[in-house]
Protein backbone atom coordinates (compact mmCIF):
# COMPACT_ATOMS: atom_id res chain seq x y z
CA UNK A 1 0.00 0.00 0.00
CA UNK A 2 1.65 3.52 -0.62
CA UNK A 3 2.66 5.33 2.22
CA UNK A 4 0.74 8.85 3.57
CA UNK A 5 3.49 10.10 5.63
CA UNK A 6 2.19 13.06 4.10
CA UNK A 7 -1.50 14.29 5.14
CA UNK A 8 -1.40 16.07 1.66
CA UNK A 9 -5.66 15.41 1.68
CA UNK A 10 -6.00 17.98 4.13
CA UNK A 11 -4.99 20.22 2.53
CA UNK A 12 -6.54 23.91 1.41
CA UNK A 13 -4.85 24.55 -1.79
CA UNK A 14 -4.76 20.67 -2.32
CA UNK A 15 -8.69 20.80 -1.97
CA UNK A 16 -8.91 22.87 -4.75
CA UNK A 17 -6.59 20.70 -7.13
CA UNK A 18 -9.42 18.26 -8.87
CA UNK A 19 -11.54 21.43 -9.31
CA UNK A 20 -8.70 23.13 -11.71
CA UNK A 21 -7.82 20.17 -13.03
CA UNK A 22 -10.61 19.15 -14.16
CA UNK A 23 -12.01 22.71 -15.68
CA UNK A 24 -8.63 22.70 -17.33
CA UNK A 25 -9.26 19.15 -18.54
CA UNK A 26 -12.79 20.26 -19.65
CA UNK A 27 -11.97 23.37 -21.76
CA UNK A 28 -9.06 21.23 -23.66
CA UNK A 29 -11.41 18.84 -24.06
CA UNK A 30 -13.93 21.31 -26.10
CA UNK A 31 -11.40 22.88 -27.80
CA UNK A 32 -9.90 19.45 -29.07
CA UNK A 33 -13.29 17.75 -29.73
CA UNK A 34 -14.78 20.91 -31.71
CA UNK A 35 -10.86 21.34 -33.46
CA UNK A 36 -11.41 17.77 -34.12
CA UNK A 37 -14.70 18.53 -35.68
CA UNK A 38 -13.79 21.32 -38.02
CA UNK A 39 -11.09 19.05 -38.98
CA UNK A 40 -13.51 16.93 -40.39
CA UNK A 41 -15.59 19.36 -41.78
CA UNK A 42 -12.69 20.45 -44.21
CA UNK A 43 -11.47 16.43 -44.60
CA UNK A 44 -15.18 16.13 -46.17
CA UNK A 45 -15.24 19.68 -48.53
CA UNK A 46 -11.29 19.32 -49.26
CA UNK A 47 -12.42 15.83 -50.36
CA UNK A 48 -15.15 16.74 -52.19
CA UNK A 49 -13.11 19.93 -54.65
CA UNK A 50 -10.46 17.29 -55.11
CA UNK A 51 -12.81 14.45 -56.65
CA UNK A 52 -14.45 16.93 -59.13
CA UNK A 53 -12.60 19.85 -61.48
CA UNK A 54 -14.19 22.01 -64.34
CA UNK A 55 -12.99 21.72 -68.45
CA UNK A 56 -13.23 24.78 -69.69
CA UNK A 57 -13.51 25.12 -73.58
CA UNK A 58 -13.38 28.70 -74.78
CA UNK A 59 -15.29 29.39 -78.48
CA UNK A 60 -13.39 29.30 -81.64
CA UNK A 61 -14.53 32.01 -83.71
CA UNK A 62 -15.93 31.59 -86.67
CA UNK A 63 -16.56 28.46 -86.12
CA UNK A 64 -20.07 26.56 -87.13
CA UNK A 65 -22.60 25.21 -84.37
CA UNK A 66 -22.15 21.65 -85.99
CA UNK A 67 -18.23 21.79 -85.63
CA UNK A 68 -18.64 23.16 -82.24
CA UNK A 69 -20.84 20.30 -81.09
CA UNK A 70 -18.28 17.73 -82.61
CA UNK A 71 -15.46 19.48 -80.91
CA UNK A 72 -17.44 19.45 -77.39
CA UNK A 73 -18.12 15.43 -78.18
CA UNK A 74 -14.44 14.82 -78.82
CA UNK A 75 -13.88 16.31 -75.62
CA UNK A 76 -16.15 14.40 -73.38
CA UNK A 77 -14.79 11.59 -75.39
CA UNK A 78 -11.04 12.25 -74.29
CA UNK A 79 -12.89 12.78 -70.86
CA UNK A 80 -14.63 9.38 -70.63
CA UNK A 81 -11.60 7.13 -72.15
CA UNK A 82 -9.45 8.53 -68.56
CA UNK A 83 -9.30 5.86 -66.20
CA UNK A 84 -10.26 7.21 -62.46
CA UNK A 85 -13.34 9.37 -64.11
CA UNK A 86 -16.48 8.58 -63.40
CA UNK A 87 -18.62 11.03 -65.07
CA UNK A 88 -17.98 14.01 -67.58
CA UNK A 89 -21.46 16.29 -67.95
CA UNK A 90 -21.63 19.37 -70.35
CA UNK A 91 -23.29 22.18 -68.73
CA UNK A 92 -26.31 23.54 -70.55
CA UNK A 93 -26.90 27.08 -71.34
CA UNK A 94 -28.96 27.38 -68.27
CA UNK A 95 -26.84 26.14 -66.07
CA UNK A 96 -24.03 28.25 -67.05
CA UNK A 97 -26.56 31.51 -66.67
CA UNK A 98 -27.12 30.29 -62.80
CA UNK A 99 -23.73 30.44 -62.51
CA UNK A 100 -23.37 33.76 -63.55
CA UNK A 101 -26.06 34.77 -62.19
CA UNK A 102 -24.47 36.26 -59.03
CA UNK A 103 -22.05 38.40 -61.37
CA UNK A 104 -24.30 39.57 -64.41
CA UNK A 105 -28.40 39.31 -63.11
CA UNK A 106 -30.96 37.75 -63.61
CA UNK A 107 -31.27 38.07 -67.44
CA UNK A 108 -27.52 36.39 -68.12
CA UNK A 109 -28.97 33.84 -70.26
CA UNK A 110 -30.33 36.47 -72.44
CA UNK A 111 -27.04 38.40 -72.92
CA UNK A 112 -24.98 36.96 -76.33
CA UNK A 113 -21.86 36.56 -74.62
CA UNK A 114 -19.27 34.26 -76.01
CA UNK A 115 -18.75 31.94 -73.41
CA UNK A 116 -16.79 29.02 -73.09
CA UNK A 117 -18.26 25.71 -72.66
CA UNK A 118 -18.21 23.77 -69.08
CA UNK A 119 -17.72 20.06 -68.55
CA UNK A 120 -18.18 19.08 -64.69
CA UNK A 121 -16.04 16.56 -64.13
CA UNK A 122 -16.34 13.87 -61.49
CA UNK A 123 -13.43 11.27 -59.88
CA UNK A 124 -13.91 7.98 -58.34
CA UNK A 125 -13.21 8.57 -54.35
CA UNK A 126 -9.92 7.56 -54.22
CA UNK A 127 -8.48 8.47 -57.53
CA UNK A 128 -5.92 10.63 -58.79
CA UNK A 129 -6.06 12.19 -62.55
CA UNK A 130 -2.75 13.78 -64.25
CA UNK A 131 -4.22 16.59 -64.85
CA UNK A 132 -1.07 18.35 -66.72
CA UNK A 133 -1.31 15.15 -69.30
CA UNK A 134 -5.48 15.79 -69.59
CA UNK A 135 -5.07 19.14 -70.19
CA UNK A 136 -2.93 18.74 -73.05
CA UNK A 137 -4.98 15.74 -74.51
CA UNK A 138 -7.49 18.36 -74.69
CA UNK A 139 -6.54 21.13 -76.47
CA UNK A 140 -5.60 18.75 -78.84
CA UNK A 141 -9.25 17.92 -79.21
CA UNK A 142 -10.08 21.84 -78.71
CA UNK A 143 -8.03 24.62 -78.35
CA UNK A 144 -7.33 26.32 -75.56
CA UNK A 145 -9.01 24.37 -73.36
CA UNK A 146 -8.68 24.25 -69.47
CA UNK A 147 -9.16 22.75 -66.24
CA UNK A 148 -9.67 24.59 -63.44
CA UNK A 149 -8.91 22.04 -60.28
CA UNK A 150 -10.52 24.81 -57.51
CA UNK A 151 -6.74 24.92 -56.04
CA UNK A 152 -7.48 28.41 -54.83
CA UNK A 153 -9.80 26.66 -52.67
CA UNK A 154 -8.41 24.07 -51.71
CA UNK A 155 -5.24 25.63 -50.75
CA UNK A 156 -7.53 27.67 -48.68
CA UNK A 157 -9.19 25.05 -46.80
CA UNK A 158 -6.05 23.54 -45.99
CA UNK A 159 -4.29 26.69 -44.56
CA UNK A 160 -7.70 27.56 -42.66
CA UNK A 161 -7.34 23.68 -41.05
CA UNK A 162 -3.93 24.24 -40.34
CA UNK A 163 -4.50 27.47 -38.61
CA UNK A 164 -7.02 26.02 -36.64
CA UNK A 165 -4.72 22.88 -35.45
CA UNK A 166 -1.69 25.50 -34.94
CA UNK A 167 -4.64 27.93 -32.93
CA UNK A 168 -5.75 24.56 -31.20
CA UNK A 169 -2.11 23.90 -30.01
CA UNK A 170 -1.28 27.04 -28.80
CA UNK A 171 -4.67 26.75 -26.96
CA UNK A 172 -3.75 23.30 -25.61
CA UNK A 173 0.11 24.56 -24.50
CA UNK A 174 -2.23 27.80 -22.51
CA UNK A 175 -4.31 25.32 -20.20
CA UNK A 176 -1.22 22.68 -19.86
CA UNK A 177 0.96 25.60 -18.84
CA UNK A 178 -2.16 26.88 -16.30
CA UNK A 179 -2.54 23.80 -15.04
CA UNK A 180 0.74 22.92 -14.33
CA UNK A 181 1.15 26.30 -12.82
CA UNK A 182 -1.84 25.44 -10.77
CA UNK A 183 0.12 22.19 -9.53
CA UNK A 184 3.08 24.45 -8.70
CA UNK A 185 1.44 26.56 -6.58
CA UNK A 186 -0.28 23.63 -4.59
CA UNK A 187 3.02 22.07 -4.14
CA UNK A 188 4.68 24.41 -2.87
CA UNK A 189 2.02 25.37 -0.52
CA UNK A 190 2.19 21.99 0.99
CA UNK A 191 5.75 21.79 0.80
CA UNK A 192 5.41 24.82 3.19
CA UNK A 193 2.50 23.27 5.18
CA UNK A 194 4.33 20.19 6.30
CA UNK A 195 7.65 21.49 6.20
CA UNK A 196 8.04 20.24 10.05
CA UNK A 197 7.05 16.45 8.54
CA UNK A 198 9.00 16.71 5.23
CA UNK A 199 11.89 18.03 7.92
CA UNK A 200 11.44 14.94 10.05
CA UNK A 201 11.43 12.22 7.27
CA UNK A 202 14.91 13.85 6.16
CA UNK A 203 16.16 13.11 9.34
CA UNK A 204 14.98 9.87 9.61
CA UNK A 205 16.69 8.92 6.15
CA UNK A 206 14.32 9.76 3.17
CA UNK A 207 15.38 10.71 -0.01
CA UNK A 208 14.11 13.69 -1.83
CA UNK A 209 12.16 11.07 -3.86
CA UNK A 210 10.54 9.96 -1.24
CA UNK A 211 9.00 12.84 -0.33
CA UNK A 212 8.51 13.43 -4.09
CA UNK A 213 6.50 10.21 -4.75
CA UNK A 214 3.87 11.14 -2.03
CA UNK A 215 3.22 14.79 -3.68
CA UNK A 216 3.20 13.62 -7.12
CA UNK A 217 0.96 10.43 -6.06
CA UNK A 218 -1.60 13.42 -4.68
CA UNK A 219 -1.28 15.25 -7.51
CA UNK A 220 -1.97 12.45 -10.07
CA UNK A 221 -4.77 10.90 -8.11
CA UNK A 222 -6.71 14.73 -7.67
CA UNK A 223 -5.43 15.68 -11.03
CA UNK A 224 -7.37 12.22 -12.26
CA UNK A 225 -10.82 12.29 -10.64
CA UNK A 226 -10.75 15.98 -11.73
CA UNK A 227 -9.87 15.45 -15.23
CA UNK A 228 -12.32 12.72 -15.32
CA UNK A 229 -15.26 14.92 -13.95
CA UNK A 230 -13.85 17.63 -16.82
CA UNK A 231 -13.60 15.74 -19.55
CA UNK A 232 -17.18 13.90 -19.02
CA UNK A 233 -18.87 16.94 -18.56
CA UNK A 234 -16.73 18.46 -21.94
CA UNK A 235 -17.92 14.79 -23.76
CA UNK A 236 -21.92 15.30 -22.37
CA UNK A 237 -21.92 19.27 -23.87
CA UNK A 238 -20.17 18.37 -27.08
CA UNK A 239 -23.39 14.94 -27.80
CA UNK A 240 -25.62 17.33 -26.20
CA UNK A 241 -24.85 20.08 -28.91
CA UNK A 242 -24.56 17.40 -31.62
CA UNK A 243 -27.74 16.44 -31.07
CA UNK A 244 -29.80 19.55 -30.53
CA UNK A 245 -28.02 22.39 -32.30
CA UNK A 246 -29.30 22.12 -36.03
CA UNK A 247 -25.69 21.28 -38.62
CA UNK A 248 -23.57 19.65 -35.80
CA UNK A 249 -25.75 16.34 -35.84
CA UNK A 250 -23.92 16.10 -39.56
CA UNK A 251 -21.92 12.71 -39.87
CA UNK A 252 -18.80 15.12 -41.14
CA UNK A 253 -18.75 16.68 -37.57
CA UNK A 254 -19.33 13.33 -35.93
CA UNK A 255 -16.02 12.19 -34.06
CA UNK A 256 -14.88 9.40 -34.96
CA UNK A 257 -13.94 6.60 -32.42
CA UNK A 258 -9.95 7.49 -32.47
CA UNK A 259 -11.13 10.93 -31.80
CA UNK A 260 -13.32 9.95 -29.14
CA UNK A 261 -10.24 8.21 -27.68
CA UNK A 262 -7.99 11.39 -28.18
CA UNK A 263 -10.38 13.56 -25.53
CA UNK A 264 -10.94 10.65 -23.19
CA UNK A 265 -7.27 10.33 -22.94
CA UNK A 266 -7.35 14.31 -21.58
CA UNK A 267 -7.77 13.06 -17.97
CA UNK A 268 -4.85 10.72 -17.96
CA UNK A 269 -2.41 13.35 -20.08
CA UNK A 270 -3.82 16.10 -17.06
CA UNK A 271 -3.27 13.77 -14.38
CA UNK A 272 0.31 12.88 -15.48
CA UNK A 273 1.25 16.50 -16.36
CA UNK A 274 0.10 17.18 -12.18
CA UNK A 275 2.27 14.44 -11.60
CA UNK A 276 5.70 15.19 -13.21
CA UNK A 277 4.94 19.19 -12.38
CA UNK A 278 4.49 18.25 -8.57
CA UNK A 279 7.50 15.82 -8.66
CA UNK A 280 9.68 18.69 -10.43
CA UNK A 281 8.56 21.42 -8.11
CA UNK A 282 9.50 19.51 -5.06
CA UNK A 283 12.50 17.86 -5.94
CA UNK A 284 13.38 21.76 -7.11
CA UNK A 285 12.20 23.01 -3.61
CA UNK A 286 13.87 20.53 -1.51
CA UNK A 287 17.22 20.80 -2.80
CA UNK A 288 17.13 24.30 -0.93
CA UNK A 289 16.82 22.78 2.11
CA UNK A 290 19.94 20.55 3.95
CA UNK B 1 33.63 6.58 13.80
CA UNK B 2 33.15 10.47 14.61
CA UNK B 3 35.86 13.03 14.43
CA UNK B 4 36.01 17.17 15.49
CA UNK B 5 38.85 19.31 14.31
CA UNK B 6 38.90 22.83 15.84
CA UNK B 7 34.93 22.39 14.65
CA UNK B 8 33.46 26.20 14.71
CA UNK B 9 29.22 26.85 14.38
CA UNK B 10 27.72 30.36 14.87
CA UNK B 11 23.70 31.14 13.57
CA UNK B 12 24.44 33.95 11.06
CA UNK B 13 26.09 36.89 12.70
CA UNK B 14 25.57 35.75 16.55
CA UNK B 15 28.00 34.25 18.68
CA UNK B 16 29.68 30.99 18.73
CA UNK B 17 27.32 28.01 19.77
CA UNK B 18 30.51 26.02 19.59
CA UNK B 19 34.14 27.09 19.75
CA UNK B 20 37.25 24.99 18.71
CA UNK B 21 35.58 21.77 19.79
CA UNK B 22 37.54 18.67 19.12
CA UNK B 23 36.87 14.89 19.84
CA UNK B 24 36.71 11.82 18.19
CA UNK B 25 34.15 8.73 19.42
CA UNK B 26 35.24 5.36 18.23
CA UNK B 27 33.15 2.72 16.88
CA UNK B 28 31.10 0.83 19.71
CA UNK B 29 31.78 4.02 22.44
CA UNK B 30 29.40 5.12 25.01
CA UNK B 31 29.03 8.24 26.10
CA UNK B 32 27.53 11.34 27.58
CA UNK B 33 27.82 14.47 26.54
CA UNK B 34 27.36 16.69 29.42
CA UNK B 35 26.72 20.51 30.12
CA UNK B 36 24.33 23.15 31.11
CA UNK B 37 21.28 24.21 29.34
CA UNK B 38 22.32 26.13 26.65
CA UNK B 39 25.92 25.02 26.25
CA UNK B 40 25.95 23.78 23.19
CA UNK B 41 24.80 20.34 23.29
CA UNK B 42 22.10 19.94 21.00
CA UNK B 43 24.20 22.53 18.75
CA UNK B 44 26.75 19.81 18.96
CA UNK B 45 24.60 16.50 18.47
CA UNK B 46 23.24 18.63 14.97
CA UNK B 47 26.13 18.86 13.56
CA UNK B 48 26.32 15.16 14.57
CA UNK B 49 23.62 14.10 12.88
CA UNK B 50 23.89 16.43 9.50
CA UNK B 51 21.22 18.80 10.82
CA UNK B 52 23.97 21.56 10.61
CA UNK B 53 27.03 22.28 8.72
CA UNK B 54 29.62 23.96 11.00
CA UNK B 55 31.49 27.02 9.50
CA UNK B 56 34.84 26.38 10.41
CA UNK B 57 37.23 23.38 11.35
CA UNK B 58 36.52 19.39 9.98
CA UNK B 59 33.85 17.22 11.23
CA UNK B 60 33.62 13.77 10.08
CA UNK B 61 31.62 11.04 10.38
CA UNK B 62 32.17 7.36 9.41
CA UNK B 63 35.56 8.48 7.87
CA UNK B 64 33.76 10.97 5.21
CA UNK B 65 34.20 15.08 6.18
CA UNK B 66 30.32 16.03 6.14
CA UNK B 67 31.12 18.86 4.22
CA UNK B 68 31.96 16.92 1.05
CA UNK B 69 28.98 14.82 1.08
CA UNK B 70 26.75 15.04 -1.06
CA UNK B 71 22.73 15.25 -0.72
CA UNK B 72 22.25 11.80 -1.52
CA UNK B 73 25.22 10.60 0.69
CA UNK B 74 23.99 12.63 3.55
CA UNK B 75 20.72 10.67 3.46
CA UNK B 76 22.37 7.20 3.10
CA UNK B 77 24.29 8.73 6.14
CA UNK B 78 21.25 9.59 8.12
CA UNK B 79 19.82 6.59 7.49
CA UNK B 80 22.96 5.09 9.72
CA UNK B 81 21.93 7.65 12.84
CA UNK B 82 19.55 6.98 14.77
CA UNK B 83 18.35 10.46 17.04
CA UNK B 84 16.14 11.11 19.91
CA UNK B 85 15.38 14.63 19.28
CA UNK B 86 14.62 17.12 22.67
CA UNK B 87 11.05 17.61 20.93
CA UNK B 88 10.39 14.00 19.74
CA UNK B 89 9.62 15.31 16.31
CA UNK B 90 6.97 12.81 15.91
CA UNK B 91 4.42 13.37 13.05
CA UNK B 92 1.27 13.84 14.76
CA UNK B 93 -1.11 12.29 12.31
CA UNK B 94 0.56 8.94 12.51
CA UNK B 95 -0.06 6.63 15.57
CA UNK B 96 2.82 5.29 17.72
CA UNK B 97 2.76 2.54 15.65
CA UNK B 98 3.51 4.16 12.24
CA UNK B 99 5.79 7.24 13.75
CA UNK B 100 8.31 3.79 15.03
CA UNK B 101 7.68 2.08 11.54
CA UNK B 102 8.81 5.12 9.46
CA UNK B 103 12.45 4.06 9.09
CA UNK B 104 11.54 0.91 8.33
CA UNK B 105 9.35 1.65 5.75
CA UNK B 106 11.92 4.32 4.31
CA UNK B 107 14.35 1.52 3.88
CA UNK B 108 11.45 -0.81 2.12
CA UNK B 109 11.19 -2.82 4.25
CA UNK B 110 7.89 -5.31 4.16
CA UNK B 111 5.34 -4.48 6.40
CA UNK B 112 5.06 -8.29 7.13
CA UNK B 113 8.77 -8.20 8.79
CA UNK B 114 8.25 -4.77 10.30
CA UNK B 115 4.95 -4.99 12.20
CA UNK B 116 6.34 -7.95 14.54
CA UNK B 117 9.48 -5.94 15.47
CA UNK B 118 8.01 -2.41 15.85
CA UNK B 119 5.08 -4.11 18.20
CA UNK B 120 7.69 -5.59 19.90
CA UNK B 121 10.07 -2.83 20.47
CA UNK B 122 6.90 -0.63 21.21
CA UNK B 123 5.74 -3.53 24.24
CA UNK B 124 9.37 -2.84 25.23
CA UNK B 125 9.19 0.34 25.82
CA UNK B 126 5.68 -0.22 27.66
CA UNK B 127 3.55 1.32 25.39
CA UNK B 128 2.68 -2.00 23.97
CA UNK B 129 -1.22 -0.91 24.78
CA UNK B 130 -0.69 2.04 22.99
CA UNK B 131 -0.02 0.81 19.38
CA UNK B 132 -2.50 2.83 17.49
CA UNK B 133 -2.90 6.45 19.61
CA UNK B 134 -1.50 9.39 18.12
CA UNK B 135 1.26 11.52 19.87
CA UNK B 136 -1.05 14.14 20.78
CA UNK B 137 -3.13 11.40 23.28
CA UNK B 138 0.29 10.67 24.95
CA UNK B 139 1.69 12.05 28.05
CA UNK B 140 5.73 13.63 26.95
CA UNK B 141 6.97 10.57 28.83
CA UNK B 142 5.24 8.52 26.62
CA UNK B 143 5.92 10.33 23.60
CA UNK B 144 9.85 10.11 24.01
CA UNK B 145 9.49 6.42 24.49
CA UNK B 146 7.74 6.31 20.99
CA UNK B 147 10.66 8.88 19.88
CA UNK B 148 13.19 6.47 21.50
CA UNK B 149 11.61 3.38 19.97
CA UNK B 150 12.23 4.80 16.60
CA UNK B 151 15.25 6.16 16.53
CA UNK B 152 16.38 2.27 17.52
CA UNK B 153 14.56 0.63 15.50
CA UNK B 154 16.71 0.23 12.55
CA UNK B 155 19.68 -0.59 15.15
CA UNK B 156 21.94 2.47 13.65
CA UNK B 157 25.38 2.25 13.83
CA UNK B 158 25.50 6.01 16.14
CA UNK B 159 22.84 6.44 18.38
CA UNK B 160 22.27 10.29 19.30
CA UNK B 161 19.96 10.74 21.91
CA UNK B 162 19.18 14.27 23.37
CA UNK B 163 18.24 14.46 26.70
CA UNK B 164 16.21 11.25 26.53
CA UNK B 165 14.98 10.91 29.89
CA UNK B 166 13.89 14.52 30.51
CA UNK B 167 10.23 13.39 30.57
CA UNK B 168 10.34 10.35 32.24
CA UNK B 169 10.83 8.92 36.06
CA UNK B 170 13.69 7.64 37.42
CA UNK B 171 13.00 4.33 36.66
CA UNK B 172 11.51 4.51 33.10
CA UNK B 173 14.65 6.73 32.57
CA UNK B 174 17.17 4.01 34.18
CA UNK B 175 15.19 1.83 31.86
CA UNK B 176 16.01 3.47 28.55
CA UNK B 177 19.46 3.61 29.38
CA UNK B 178 19.59 0.21 29.96
CA UNK B 179 18.16 -0.29 25.86
CA UNK B 180 20.52 2.18 24.91
CA UNK B 181 23.41 -0.17 26.10
CA UNK B 182 22.20 -3.13 25.04
CA UNK B 183 22.29 -1.34 22.25
CA UNK B 184 25.91 -0.15 22.33
CA UNK B 185 26.60 -4.08 23.18
CA UNK B 186 25.62 -5.02 19.37
CA UNK B 187 27.71 -2.45 18.34
CA UNK B 188 25.93 0.82 18.35
CA UNK B 189 28.11 3.95 19.34
CA UNK B 190 26.20 5.93 21.81
CA UNK B 191 26.00 9.55 22.75
CA UNK B 192 23.27 10.71 25.38
CA UNK B 193 23.15 14.50 26.02
CA UNK B 194 22.27 14.98 29.12
CA UNK B 195 21.95 17.79 32.04
CA UNK B 196 21.16 15.23 34.35
CA UNK B 197 24.59 14.34 36.32
CA UNK B 198 22.91 12.08 38.91
CA UNK B 199 21.59 9.75 36.23
CA UNK B 200 25.36 9.97 34.49
CA UNK B 201 26.76 9.16 37.68
CA UNK B 202 24.95 5.99 37.61
CA UNK B 203 26.77 4.08 34.65
CA UNK B 204 30.07 3.99 34.05
CA UNK B 205 30.58 5.70 30.59
CA UNK B 206 32.78 8.11 29.24
CA UNK B 207 31.77 12.29 29.37
CA UNK B 208 32.12 15.45 27.58
CA UNK B 209 31.48 18.11 29.04
CA UNK B 210 30.84 20.46 27.39
CA UNK B 211 31.01 24.12 28.77
CA UNK B 212 30.16 27.90 26.83
CA UNK B 213 30.52 26.45 23.99
CA UNK B 214 33.47 24.54 24.36
CA UNK B 215 34.80 21.42 25.92
CA UNK B 216 36.07 21.52 28.94
CA UNK B 217 37.45 18.00 29.49
CA UNK B 218 38.51 15.11 27.93
CA UNK B 219 40.56 12.03 28.28
CA UNK B 220 43.30 12.90 25.52
CA UNK B 221 44.56 9.11 26.01
CA UNK B 222 40.80 8.47 24.91
CA UNK B 223 41.20 11.25 22.16
CA UNK B 224 44.42 9.55 21.02
CA UNK B 225 43.35 5.82 21.09
CA UNK B 226 39.65 6.72 18.79
CA UNK B 227 41.54 8.83 16.27
CA UNK B 228 43.85 5.54 15.87
CA UNK B 229 40.49 3.42 15.46
CA UNK B 230 38.89 6.21 13.58
CA UNK B 231 41.90 6.58 11.29
CA UNK B 232 41.37 2.38 10.61
CA UNK B 233 37.90 3.05 10.30
CA UNK B 234 38.37 5.39 7.43
CA UNK B 235 41.49 3.81 5.97
CA UNK B 236 39.16 0.32 5.58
Amino acid sequence: MPRRDLPLERDNAGLFLPAIIGFMVFLAALALAGSMAVDNVLAHWRGAIEAAFTVQLPPVEGESSTAAADRRSRALASLAGVPGIRSAVLLSDTDKARLLEPWLGADAAQLDLPLPDLIAVTLDSSATVDLTRLTTTLQGVSPGAAIDDQGRWRDAIVKGAEAANLALLGLLLLIGLAAALTVVFVARAGLAAHRRVIEILHLVGAHDGYVASQFQRHAFNRGLVGGIVGAGVAAGIFLAAQRWLPGLGSSTLALRPLQWLAVASLPLAGALLAMATARYTVLRSLRRIL
Amino acid sequence: MVLFDDVLLRYGAGPDILHNVSFSLAPGSFHFLVGQSGAGKSSLLRVMYLALRPIGGRASLFGRDVAQLSRREITEMRRRIGVVFQDFRLIEHLSALDNVALPLRILGQRESELQKNVRELLAWVGLGEHLDALPATLSGGQQQRVAIARAVITRPSLLLADEPTGNVDDQIGLRLLFLFEELNKLGTTVVVATHNESLVSRFHHRQIRIENHSLRAFDPHEAARAQSAHNETAGS
